[in-house]
C-alpha cells in the first residue's frame, strides 16, 4: 500500500511542477496572437515595416506581428512553396500587383470582403490600385502602395564633364504641380538624347582601360517592370489584350527596336555597365559612378541619404512614341490557410487603409501612396513644392498621364521570368530578334495552359 | 539448423539497413515518380490530379528541356573525368614524403573549407568583367577583357573551373586514403625489379587503388549530374540556356513557374541519366577486373 504513494518531497515536486504548467497554460492561453507576415528584405523595406508594426502592437497589444523576410526573387518563390503547401504558419503575404489573379486562382489568398466594405475600399484608394487589387468581384489584396518612375542626374557629375542636364526638379528650387506638369509635357528628354548624353559622361578617368564614371543605368536593369515603358513607348504591347498570347507582341518590330536600344547600351555604346544586378544598380548612381539612373520614387531617400548631388527630371521616352512610365507596385493580401485570418486583417487595414499606418509606412518607406488621402496632401501641402518633395507631385502627374499597368495574363511569373532572363541575354549581346522570337515562343508554351 | 538461424540473424541485421533504404531512398523515389505523371488543380491549391505522361509528352516537345539535357550531358562528359584526374594528381602529390609537404597539404585542402555558395560569390568577384581580378592578370599579359560568366561560350565552362577548384581537392582526400593503403613493399620490389616512376604508377599503383577511385567517379558522377549552386548563384541558367542543366531546370519549373507535376518528370529524366552513367561506369570496372 505504502508503495503506491510517493515520499513527501516528490510529492511536493509534481504538484509544483502540476501548478507550474496549469500557469503556463492560462498564460499561454491569454497571450497575444501572433501572425506571419511573408514580405521583401530588400532595402529599407523591413525597417519601414517595422515602424508600421511598432504603431500597431501599441495600439493593439494582444497582436503580435512576426516578419518573415526574402529577396525579391526568393520572395515568389518562397510564396509558391509554402502556399502551394497550404502553410498555416503565414498570415499575411505581400503580393506583387499583377500577381493578384495568380494567387487568387490558384488558392493562394482569401477574400477580404468581410473586412474591407465596399465603400471604404472606393473611397480609400484611386480606382486603378483598388482595381488592380480585386479578382472575380471579390477583394483579394489590399494596396501598400503605388509606384512611379523618375530620371534621376547626377548634378556634380553634368558639371564637371559640361554636359548641359534636361529641365528638373532641383534643390533649392520650388515648384508647383503646374510647373511639372509643363516640364513632363514639353522637356521631357528622349532616349536619344539620353544616350548623346551618355557618351559624353562615360568616362575613364584613371586611364587604365577600365571605365569609372558610367553614363547611364536602369534601376531594375532586365526586369519587366521597368523595361516594359521601352516597348510600349513604341507602341508595342508585351501580350495579347486577353493576356494569352505573347508571339506577335513581344516579338513585334516595336519591342525589337526597343530591344536593339537596349543592347546598344551595353554592347555598342558601352555606356551602361554589364553583369550588374537590379539589387545593385542603384548604389552605383548613389556613389557616384553613374551620371543618369532611370528608377523608381523609393530611391529618393536612399539618394538623399548618400549624400550624391542629384536633381530629378521625367522619365524619358523614344522620339516618335509616346512617353510612358511603370506603375502598380506591393499589395498585401491573407494567405488562404492562415487561421487568424481576423487578426491578418486588422493589421493589413491599419497597414494599408487606416491614415497612422499608411502615412508611417508612407513617409518612411517614400514610395509613392495609393490612398486618396495621402495623394491630396501630396497635392495640397506645402511641404510637397520643394525638393526633393515635389519628386511625389511628378509621382502623381505620371500616374495621371502617362502610367502603364504590367500585363494582366495569368502566366505572369513565367513571363516575367523569361522576359528577364530573354533581355539578361540581350544586353550580354545576343541578337534581340532572335532572342525574342525564342521568348515569345517559350512564353506561349506556359500560356497555352490557361486557355 | 544452424546455418538457417546465421542466414536469420544476418537478416534482422539488415532490417535497419532496408528501413532507412525504404524510408529515405524508394520512397521519396516513387512519391516523385507519382508526382511526375499529375498536375496541380488551378482551382484547388495542392490538389493533384492524375495525368499519365501528359508532363513527360509537354517535356519532350519543349526544346529548352532538350537544350538542357545537352548542357547537362556536355557539363558531365568533361566535369567528371576533370575533376578524378585532378583529385588522383592531388592525392599522389600530397602522398610525397619531402621538408615541407605539410604546407601544400594545407593549400590542398583550403577549398574543402569554403562552402560552395561562397566560393562561388568570391569567383563571380573575381570574373567580373567591369572591374574584376582575373580581368585584371589578363590585362597585365595584354589579352583583351573575358566576359566569362555572361558568354554563352564561356559561362559553362567558368562553372566546371569553379567546381572543379571545389570538388578535386574533396574527391583528393578519398584517394590519398587509398594511396596510403598500397603497400610500400610492393612499389620498393618493383623499383628493385627496375620498374620505372611511370610504370609503378600504372601497374601498381592504380590496381590497388580501384575501389576507392570507383568510389570517388561513382559518387562524383552523382554529385555532378545534381549541380546547382553555381548555376543558381552565378547564372541562372543563362546566358542563353547555356548553363541551364537539367536540375536548374526542374528547380525553376517547379518553384519560380509553380509547375511541380513537369518538375517531377524532370528529376526522373535526371535520375535516369544517374542511373545510366553509373551502372556504366560499374560495368566498366568490372569488365577490367574480370
Amino acid at each position: 500500500m505504502k508503495a503506491l504513494f510517493l515520499p513527501p518531497r516528490a510529492s511536493a515536486i509534481v504538484v509544483i511542477l502540476c501548478l507550474w504548467s496549469l500557469f503556463l497554460f492560462t498564460v499561454s492561453s491569454h497571450a497575444a496572437t501572433t501572425i506571419r507576415w511573408l514580405t521583401l528584405s530588400d532595402g529599407a523595406w523591413p525597417d519601414s515595416v517595422k515602424k508600421v508594426i511598432a504603431a500597431f502592437e501599441a495600439q493593439n497589444p494582444d497582436i503580435k506581428v512576426e516578419l518573415d523576410t526574402y529577396p525579391f526573387r526568393d520572395l515568389f518563390e518562397t510564396i509558391e512553396v509554402r502556399m502551394k503547401a497550404q502553410d498555416a504558419d503565414v498570415d499575411l503575404i505581400s503580393v506583387d500587383v499583377p500577381l493578384v489573379a495568380s494567387y487568387s486562382v490558384r488558392g493562394y489568398l482569401a477574400p477580404m470582403d468581410e473586412y474591407f466594405s465596399k465603400d471604404d475600399i472606393e473611397k480609400t484608394w484611386v480606382k486603378p490600385s483598388w482595381q488592380a487589387g480585386t479578382y472575380k468581384g471579390s477583394f483579394m489584396a489590399a494596396p501598400q502602395n503605388s509606384s512611379s518612375q523618375f530620371f534621376y542626374i547626377n548634378r556634380k557629375l553634368f558639371q564637371q564633364y559640361n554636359v548641359t542636364p534636361p529641365k528638373a526638379l532641383e534643390p533649392g528650387k520650388e515648384t508647383s504641380y503646374d510647373e511639372i506638369a509643363s516640364i513632363a509635357k514639353n522637356d521631357r528628354w528622349t532616349w536619344d538624347q539620353v544616350v548623346d548624353a551618355a557618351k559624353k559622361l562615360t568616362k575613364d578617368t584613371k586611364g587604365d582601360g577600365k571605365i569609372d564614371v558610367w553614363g547611364f543605368e536602369f534601376d531594375q536593369v532586365s526586369r519587366l517592370y521597368q523595361l516594359q515603358c521601352l516597348g510600349e513607348s513604341l507602341g508595342g504591347p508585351l501580350v495579347s489584350p486577353d493576356g494569352l498570347k505573347a508571339e506577335g507582341y513581344l516579338n513585334s518590330n516595336e519591342w525589337i527596336k526597343a530591344a536593339q536600344w537596349y543592347s546598344d547600351l551595353f554592347n555598342k555604346w558601352k555606356v551602361s555597365p554589364k553583369n550588374v544586378s537590379p539589387a545593385e544598380s542603384p548604389n552605383l548612381f548613389a556613389s557616384g559612378k553613374v551620371a543618369m539612373f532611370v528608377g523608381g520614387e523609393w530611391n529618393v531617400p536612399r539618394f538623399q541619404e548618400a549624400g550624391v548631388d542629384f536633381a530629378i527630371a521625367p522619365f524619358p521616352y523614344f522620339s516618335g512614341g509616346k512617353p510612358v512610365t511603370g506603375t502598380g507596385s506591393w499589395h498585401v493580401g491573407i494567405a488562404k490557410a492562415s487561421s487568424h485570418k481576423a487578426e491578418a486583417a486588422k493589421f493589413a487595414k491599419f497597414l494599408t487603409e487606416e491614415e497612422q499606418g499608411s502615412k508611417i509606412w508612407f513617409e518612411s518607406q517614400g514610395q509613392l501612396p495609393a490612398t486618396q488621402v495621402l495623394l491630396t496632401a501630396i497635392e495640397n501641402a506645402e511641404k510637397y513644392r520643394s525638393f526633393p518633395n515635389d519628386a511625389y507631385l511628378l509621382g502623381v502627374y505620371e500616374a495621371r498621364n502617362t502610367a502603364v499597368f504590367r500585363p494582366v495574363t495569368p502566366g505572369y511569373l513565367q513571363l516575367e521570368d523569361i522576359f528577364f532572363s530573354t533581355f539578361e541575354d540581350i544586353r550580354n549581346g545576343v541578337d534581340p530578334k532572335v532572342a525574342l522570337d525564342g521568348a515569345a515562343g517559350r512564353v506561349d508554351r506556359f500560356l497555352a495552359q490557361f486557355k | 539448423m544452424k546455418s538457417r538461424s546465421e542466414a536469420l540473424v544476418a537478416y534482422l541485421m539488415l532490417v535497419p539497413a532496408f528501413l532507412a533504404l525504404a524510408i529515405f531512398r524508394f520512397y521519396p523515389i516513387a512519391v516523385t515518380c507519382w508526382g511526375s505523371l499529375c498536375t496541380e488543380s488551378f482551382v484547388v491549391a495542392g490538389k493533384q490530379i492524375f495525368v499519365g505522361f501528359a508532363n513527360y509528352l509537354d517535356l519532350f516537345q519543349d526544346p529548352i528541356f532538350w537544350k538542357s539535357v545537352w548542357v547537362t550531358i556536355k557539363l558531365n562528359v568533361v566535369i567528371n573525368p576533370l575533376q578524378v584526374c585532378l583529385a588522383l594528381l592531388l592525392a599522389v602529390m600530397a602522398n610525397q614524403r619531402f621538408r615541407g609537404i605539410g604546407f601544400y597539404r594545407l593549400l590542398f585542402f583550403v577549398p574543402i573549407g569554403v562552402s560552395l555558395p561562397i566560393a562561388c560569390i568570391v569567383w563571380r568577384i573575381m570574373l567580373d568583367p567591369n572591374s574584376g581580378l582575373i580581368d585584371s592578370i589578363l590585362a597585365v599579359a595584354k589579352i583583351p577583357a573575358q566576359p566569362f560568366l555572361i558568354n554563352q561560350d564561356q559561362a559553362l565552362w567558368c562553372i566546371v573551373a569553379i567546381a572543379t577548384w571545389k570538388g578535386a581537392s574533396f574527391w583528393m582526400i578519398f584517394l590519398w586514403a587509398g594511396l596510403q593503403d598500397v603497400p610500400r613493399e610492393v612499389q620498393e620490389a618493383a623499383k628493385i625489379d627496375g620498374a620505372s616512376q611511370v610504370q609503378r604508377f600504372l601497374r601498381i599503383t592504380l590496381p590497388l587503388i580501384k575501389r576507392p577511385l570507383l568510389f570517388v567517379l561513382v559518387t562524383d558522377t552523382a554529385v555532378n549530374f545534381l549541380l546547382f549552386v553555381p548555376m543558381f548563384l552565378l547564372t541562372r541558367g543563362g546566358p542563353s540556356y547555356s548553363t541551364n542543366v537539367l536540375m536548374y531546370e526542374a528547380y525553376k519549373t517547379g518553384f519560380v513557374y509553380g509547375e511541380m507535376g513537369k518538375a517531377l518528370a524532370i528529376v526522373m529524366v535526371l535520375l535516369a541519366l544517374v542511373m545510366v552513367a553509373v551502372v556504366a561506369q560499374f560495368r566498366l570496372f568490372q569488365r577490367e577486373q574480370s
